[in-house]
């Protein structure tokens, strides 16, 4: 359904430095909920902008239904809902209101056609109550079922949700992951976060983005089979590993009930004192990072 | 603390933009200094001016510091750090106050670096000194720019602190900078071209309450001279040091209280404090909320309205959210109740103060239509749009909803021209408010209103504003941030509202892309005159638009690929002509309309062509030219075609001992000369650069013998021609002063620079600064040229809807199809300036004596040109009785459309009234000063003080004209209207001469060489009061008589001299000591009653007055006493020596109230405030 095929894009720093945030990145996604994970700077939003025809690529290819979205943005935008990670709305305009204008903006032209599809969406994401109410007095789980409302009308093909979940409580969270399950029966959603739980959760496929490139593409299980029978856990820190002579590739490490354990990536068993325990996304997500790093590092 | 200090500098001062504001503030002063109009005897380099240079650039103070309040004072909450920085260790209030002390010191730097631009600029001349200059920047700093930044700093930065909005100090910065303009109009700023003081009292609050202390400084170095103002710095006078100190005081209660206000805010929503604050705010959002939803109700309901019938169009939906988001902000609720307000006050003052006398205004739709047309509204308007332009198109990025409306499928090309749209529906909004509180306000003064003049605001105020729209649109999207965006658009907008551009030397209207000043409303002749630079103007400015929409398409950053997939489809040739096309047609029409292609001449290249012309003709002044004895013309008019068509005949005649072999002479532009023939001569040189023709007799013209010159000419403007003093023509109205567009005779020594700097400059010798006496001798027979007196016939043919009037009798009229003929001829000579008149206005007639007087009004205004009728008998009978009888058949009075620069203005025959003051002054309202008849007698009086006098050409000859009409004018509004009336002229004359006095940069000459218009009208005005009070009218009008008799022929031209030898000898040697005071001398008086004390004493008061002599330059005063009920209960003179304090005993026999000192206003006394003494009660 959406094929991406190499795409590129840098930007200039004040310094003239160029920085790759996309590099040749290669991706292929149908219908459900598609999870993109990466830590901060991997090129996520970058990737999600450049879909949502945001910004132009340097090079490469987005093919929609055929359609090269690069060359053809207003296709794309036609059968595009978009949540942006940090999004604002107009002050003292009611959910009812923006929606309509956005509605609009989106070419919904026959009005009752338009205002209920307001009304379901404003059902849906559980705020008819609200609707005549300002968004900007919104609390935060209300502005981004907000925002998850006004990405779906037009009933979109293509939903792109840009870390959707960051800063709610686990009750909002919840809930949105709800709706969002709700949605990717229909459609392709392509969910961006670097909260491995989200995918984990929602996500039939993903990939992983580390510094511009996809470092791994697949189901979360598959991805966690990959490392099944591999990932150690001991009860101390990267630090005192290290001072007990272990020379093992530390993948996490997690403050649990006071006690530090440190997750490791080995092949055999290291010691006694490591544990043996099933690995999770996130230790695939983890492992997938460490790997990569020390890939680069080999190289270079 | 100092690392909070260091800290705050770096933040507010360590920018680009304060680097850029520092070098151009040093560079501004340095350009100030260098560019000034060298016509004056004040020096550049002197305290006066460089105070006043300053003082006007206080003027946009505000501007200036809101550029950089906004970082002072709002950078936390714009950037959602206020949580941080005011939860961090740190004492806020320290933090707070360090921030607004910054920005004080940032503020008073530019100020200090353009006073050193102003220094440095002084570097280069040899006369200024810079330890004077020094001096008088350190003043400046300490008395002015510390006080004022202060101030406004503070409002500013608090008004910040509070809203948390940057939008709210730019609005803050406008209204603050509009108010202090209107405070300087009521208090009658010499800074002002237009004031509007209510009244004395008030002006004198104004001046106290002054808190830019720019009144003060005026009003304290009023009674300067000029050298005074060249070498003197003001010092610390009383009431400057209270104002100033008054002001630091208010600026620090107002920083004390924003600050603790605003911090009671940050620390709890429950102290009390607070809580009487948010009880406020919801008190306010009470008030406003039916107001908004007022204002909301409709728009909701056109919106709903226009959802349910309208077909869907994005154009529309991008252009009514845009409208809805605006018009929901209290900030266009402000700004909107703020427009209604400046409108009202405008109009209001229109109504009540049509001249500065007092008198009212008829509710009119030109009165009205003109207070804002040309300076309000544009300017109002185009702030708003210049904001609001900001504001539209940053506000989705500003409120981050820019990436979900960015991927909606609206196209790039909806949402510009949607917000054009937006944009161009604001002038349509704000001309409609205008006009429905214009028509509103004019209903309540019981106005007749017509609605027509009201719609042509629609064209001709919307059409240059939403092209500014437009432009501000188009600088949003290819700039990179808002506030570079922001500030180009001001650039642009004061470029085309100020008058910035000509002091740069971009002089043509075209070049400033419209000055909308100069567009006025006529009942006379509507726009027309102005309209071919309007819209060449608006054409021009359209043009460069659309360059900019293309630059905008081509490489707006506003959305990635914003236009750049629409560009594939358009053909790049297409849009590459569109361009060219848009460049060319702008380039032709700057060349057409301007100097390139077009007649209109910058003002250095007239004084260039003047130059050139002295320098090739200067020779010819020398030689024997014969001059004009007659002159006949036909002239044809097509008023609708605005056409003018001439045949001429000039009788020439040999007025020299010597034979006369040459003729030479120049035809002036606009019109076309097509034949020219000289009898008995051959043309043997012709210049076109000066247009000058030079003729050989074929035998020389002997003394006494004519010859005849004959011209056919065309009126072929090439260009933007403007309405001036001496042409107008338009459909309703054609008016031209002939000589000064048909051939002169001889070399024009009125082409000569007058002033010795341009003289210096272009490469001439200074004229002669001679004494009086000197320059008597040398040319006591020399009369101006126009003042020649010639036999004049003229017919003319003009539109049969016209009638024409020319110096003369009518000899006949008659009507051949759609055109009427109109014969005049003068039965004898006139001065050399004729002129005709066409005109479509009625006209009321009647004969005095054997006079046929017309007065011209425009229409329904018959009652004025009845009033005017009566002024004019009045003015006659008087001249013919006292001065000797009128010498023409004829005289006319004609409104002068608002278009000319004419209040009043006097020609052989004709009189000009502008028919603003002329014939809108309300007629119902006797309280005001009846200016109406106060005008036409002084210009009817120039028929004798101009016309039948002959003037010598020599300084002083404005006293002979001007003084002399305000001599005739004061006694006939005495006659009319009794002494004390007309004591409220004399008052205001005075004032004016300080005014004038102040403000003027030409050393103060005595009255009787004076040019100066505050000398020949004011001062001369004061100085005929006092002489009449000391020698009567019968007197002078005997001496005026002997004046006029004696030189009436331009064989022996009058004097100022003359004047005073006549006055001096209808008067006693004391009289003759007040005569000489008043036109020899020039002194200024300040004499204050200082105390009074009154004891009862068998029956009778004894008062024991004391007065003072400030300037210890009176001889004599006059003290008046007055009783319980306001009567004079006694006058008393002064004669003694005065010294500086002197105390008289006077007894009377009634109990006096008060007393007054010079009541007859005999001195010109700088300070009146202080001349009445109430005595307390017992």
């Amino acid at each position: 359904m959406l094929f991406i095929s190499k795409l590129s894009k840098s930007y200039s720093t004040r310094s003239g430095q160029q920085i790759k945030a996309l590099n040749d990145v290669s991706l292929q996604m149908n219908t459900g909920m598609f999870g993109l994970l990466g830590p901060n700077g991997a090129g996520k939003s970058s990737l999600m902008r450049t879909l949502a025809t945001l910004q132009s690529p340097d090079s490469g290819t987005v093919l929609f239904d055929g359609e090269n979205i690069l060359h053809h943005p207003k296709f794309m935008r036609s059968k595009l809902g978009y949540l942006p990670q940090d999004f604002g709305v107009y002050p003292g305009v009611s959910a009812y209101e923006l929606m309509n204008y956005i509605a609009k903006l989106k070419g919904m032209n026959k009005a009752p056609q338009r205002h209920n599809q307001i009304l379901s969406l404003l059902e849906q994401v559980n705020l008819s109550k609200h609707k005549h109410n300002a968004v900007n007095r919104f609390s935060g789980g209300m502005k981004q079922r907000f925002g998850i409302a006004q990405a779906l009308l037009n009933d979109p093909e293509i939903l792109i949700v840009d870390e959707p979940t960051a800063g709610l409580d686990p009750e909002e969270r919840n809930r949105f992951h709800n709706i969002l399950a709700e949605i990717s029966s229909e459609k392709l959603v392509i969910l961006s976060t670097h909260i491995v739980e989200d995918i984990s959760n929602l996500c039939g496929e993903m990939a992983i983005l580390q510094n511009g490139q996809v470092i791994k593409h697949g189901k979360p299980q598959q991805l966690i089979q990959e490392i099944n029978n591999k990932i150690w856990t001991v009860q101390a820190t990267e630090e005192q590993l290290i001072e007990m002579g272990y020379e093992v590739e530390v993948i996490s490490q997690k403050l649990s009930s006071g006690v530090m354990s440190t997750h490791v990536y080995s092949d055999a068993r290291p010691d006694t004192q490591f544990i043996p325990i099933t690995p999770d996304l996130e230790d695939a997500y983890f492992s997938a990072l460490k790997k990569n790093a020390l890939n680069i590092q080999s190289i270079s | 603390m100092y690392r909070i200090l260091l800290s705050e500098f770096r933040l507010q001062a360590l920018h680009y933009s304060t680097a850029i504001a520092v070098i151009f503030s040093f560079l501004f002063g340095v350009f100030l200094i260098n560019n000034q109009t060298p016509d004056v005897d004040i020096m550049v380099g002197g305290p006066f001016f460089i105070i006043k240079t300053f003082a006007v650039q206080l003027l946009l103070t505000p501007g200036l510091i809101a550029l950089f309040a906004h970082r002072a004072s709002v950078r936390d909450f714009e950037h959602n750090m206020d949580g941080l920085i005011y939860s961090a260790t740190t004492r806020i209030y320290t933090l707070i106050v360090v921030r607004l002390f910054v920005l004080i010191a940032l503020n008073c730097f530019l100020f200090f670096s353009f006073g050193l631009g102003l220094i440095f600029g002084l570097a280069n001349d040899p006369e200024a000194s810079l330890t004077l200059g020094f001096q008088t920047l350190s003043w400046i700093l300490s008395m002015l720019v510390l006080p004022n930044t202060v101030l406004v700093s503070t409002i500013l930065f608090i008004i910040g602190l509070r809203s948390k909005q940057s939008l709210h100090i730019y609005i803050a910065a406008i209204t603050l900078f509009f108010a202090y303009q209107f405070f300087l109009m009521a208090s009658g700023s010499p800074l002002m071209a237009s004031n509007i003081s209510p009244n004395k009292e008030l002006a004198v609050w104004y001046l106290w309450l002054d808190p830019y202390g720019i009144g003060l400084f005026f009003d304290h170095v009023k009674e300067w001279s000029i050298m005074q103002k060249n070498q003197q710095i003001p010092g610390f006078s009383i009431p400057m040091m209270i104002n100033r100190l008054a002001f630091l005081f208010t600026a620090g209660l107002i920083a004390y209280f924003g600050i603790k206000h605003h911090l009671q805010d940050q620390d709890s929503q429950h102290n009390s404090a607070a809580q009487i604050l948010e009880k406020a705010k919801r008190l306010l959002t009470a008030l406003f909320t039916p107001i908004l939803t007022f204002v909301n109700w409709p728009i909701n309901f056109i919106n709903q309205s226009l959802n349910r019938t309208l077909p869907y169009s994005p154009l529309l939906i991008v252009a009514s959210m845009a409208w809805r988001l605006t018009m929901k902000t209290k900030t266009f609720l402000a700004l909107s109740i703020l427009l209604l307000i400046v409108i009202i006050s405008e109009v209001y003052f229109g109504y009540t103060n049509l001249e500065s006398l007092g008198t009212q205004a008829m509710p009119t739709t030109l009165i009205t239509l003109n207070r804002y047309i040309s300076d309000i509204l544009p300017q109002f308007c185009g702030f708003f749009i210049v904001l609001l332009c900001a504001e539209l198109c940053w506000r989705d990025p500003t409120s981050k909803i820019k990436p979900i409306v960015d991927c909606t499928p609206i196209s790039n090309h909806t949402i510009f021209f949607g917000r054009l749209l937006a944009v161009s529906f604001v002038p349509i909004l704000f001309v409609t408010i205008v006009i429905a509180v214009s028509l509103a306000t004019q209903a309540a003064f019981s106005g007749k209103m017509t609605l027509y003049p009201y719609l042509l605001l629609y064209p001709f105020v919307v059409i240059p504003l939403a092209i500014l729209g437009i432009a501000c649109i188009v600088i949003n999207h290819i700039t990179p941030n808002k506030y570079w965006a922001l500030s180009l658009s001001l650039l642009w907008f004061l470029w085309t509202q100020s008058s910035f551009p000509s002091s740069l030397g971009i002089e043509h209207p075209l070049w400033t892309l419209g000055l909308t000043q100069t567009f006025f409303y006529s009942d006379l002749t509507a726009f027309d005159g102005q309209l071919l630079l309007f819209w060449e103007t608006n054409l021009l400015r359209a043009a460069l638009v659309l360059l900019g929409c293309i630059v905008c398409l081509k490489h707006s950053s506003f959305r990635e690929s914003m236009f750049r997939h629409s560009l594939n489809r358009i053909p790049y040739p297409l849009l590459l002509s569109i361009g060219v096309l848009g460049v060319a047609g702008m380039v032709a029409n700057l060349l057409l309309q301007t100097h390139f292609f077009g007649d209109y001449q910058s003002a250095q290249q007239r004084h260039q062509w003047k130059a050139d012309y002295e320098i090739r003709f200067n020779h010819r002044q020398n030689i024997p030219s014969l001059q004009q004895r007659a002159v006949r013309m036909n002239v044809d008019v097509y008023p609708e075609k605005e056409k003018i068509s001439v045949e001429g005949e000039y009788y020439l005649e040999n007025t020299h001992n010597v034979a006369v072999t040459e003729l030479f002479f120049n035809t002036p532009k606009p019109f076309t000369f097509k034949e020219i023939t000289v009898e008995k001569a051959q043309l043997v040189d012709f210049e076109g650069k000066f247009d000058s023709y030079l003729y050989r007799f074929t035998s020389p013209v002997n003394p006494g013998e004519r010859i005849t010159l004959r011209f056919k000419a065309d009126f072929n403007p090439s260009g933007y021609q403007r309405a001036e003093s001496d042409k107008i023509i338009t459909a309703n109205y054609v008016y031209m002063r002939m000589l000064r567009f048909m051939p002169w005779i001889g070399y024009v020594s009125e082409y000569e620079l007058k002033d010795n700097n341009l003289r210096r400059e272009f490469g001439l010798t200074p004229t002669i600064n001679a004494t009086l006496a000197k320059d008597l001798k040398l040319k006591s027979n020399e009369i101006a040229p126009q003042y020649n007196r010639v036999d004049f016939e003229v017919t003319i043919t003009t539109s049969d809807k016209h009638t024409a009037f020319a110096p003369g009798e009518l000899i006949y009229q008659w009507q051949t199809g759609d055109r009427r003929g109109f014969h005049y001829k003068t039965r004898s000579p006139i001065p050399n300036l004729i002129h005709i008149i066409s005109t479509n206005m009625p006209h009321v007639t009647t004969d005095i004596d054997d006079t046929n007087v017309n007065v011209l009004f425009p229409k329904g205004k018959k009652a004025h040109g009845e009033k005017h009728l009566e002024a004019i008998k009045d003015a006659m009978a008087y001249g013919n009785k006292y001065f000797g009888h009128y010498n023409y058949s004829q005289f006319n009075l004609v409104p002068a459309s608002v278009a000319m620069p004419i209040v009043g203005y006097a020609l052989p025959q004709t009189v000009f009234i502008g028919e603003s003051v002329g014939f809108h002054a309300d007629l119902k309202k006797p309280d005001g000063f009846d200016n109406l008849y106060r005008r036409t007698v002084h210009e009817v009086a120039h028929q004798w003080w101009g016309y039948h006098l002959n003037i010598g050409d020599i300084e002083g000859s404005g006293v002979l004209a001007e003084t002399l009409a305000k001599y005739t004018e004061l006694v006939l509004i005495r006659r009319k209207y009794g002494k004390e009336y007309a004591k409220r002229l004399v008052a205001y004359e005075q004032n004016r001469y300080f005014q004038g006095r102040s403000r003027d940069t030409v050393l103060e000459l005595p009255l009787y060489r004076a040019d100066s218009g505050y000398l020949i009208y004011s001062k001369g005005s004061a100085a005929m009061h006092a002489i009449l009070e000391v020698l009567g009218e019968d007197r002078i009008n005997k001496a005026l008589k002997s004046l006029l008799s004696n030189h009436s022929t331009s064989a022996n031209p009058a004097t100022t001299l003359d004047l005073i030898r006549y006055l001096n000898e209808a008067a006693t040697a004391n009289e003759q000591a007040v005569i000489d005071a008043w036109f020899k001398g020039m002194y200024v008086h300040d004499v204050a009653i200082e105390k009074v004390s009154v004891t009862h004493e068998n029956g009778l008061y004894r008062a024991s007055i004391c007065i003072i002599d400030h300037q210890k330059t009176s001889t004599s005063v006059q003290l008046t006493a007055y009783d319980l009920d306001e009567n004079i209960i006694g006058m008393k003179d002064i004669q003694k020596e005065l010294k500086d304090h002197t105390c008289t005993d006077w007894i009377l026999t009634s109990q006096p109230k008060s007393f007054e000192i010079d009541a007859n206003l005999l001195l010109l006394d700088s300070d009146r405030g202080n001349n009445v003494y109430e005595v307390p009660s017992a």
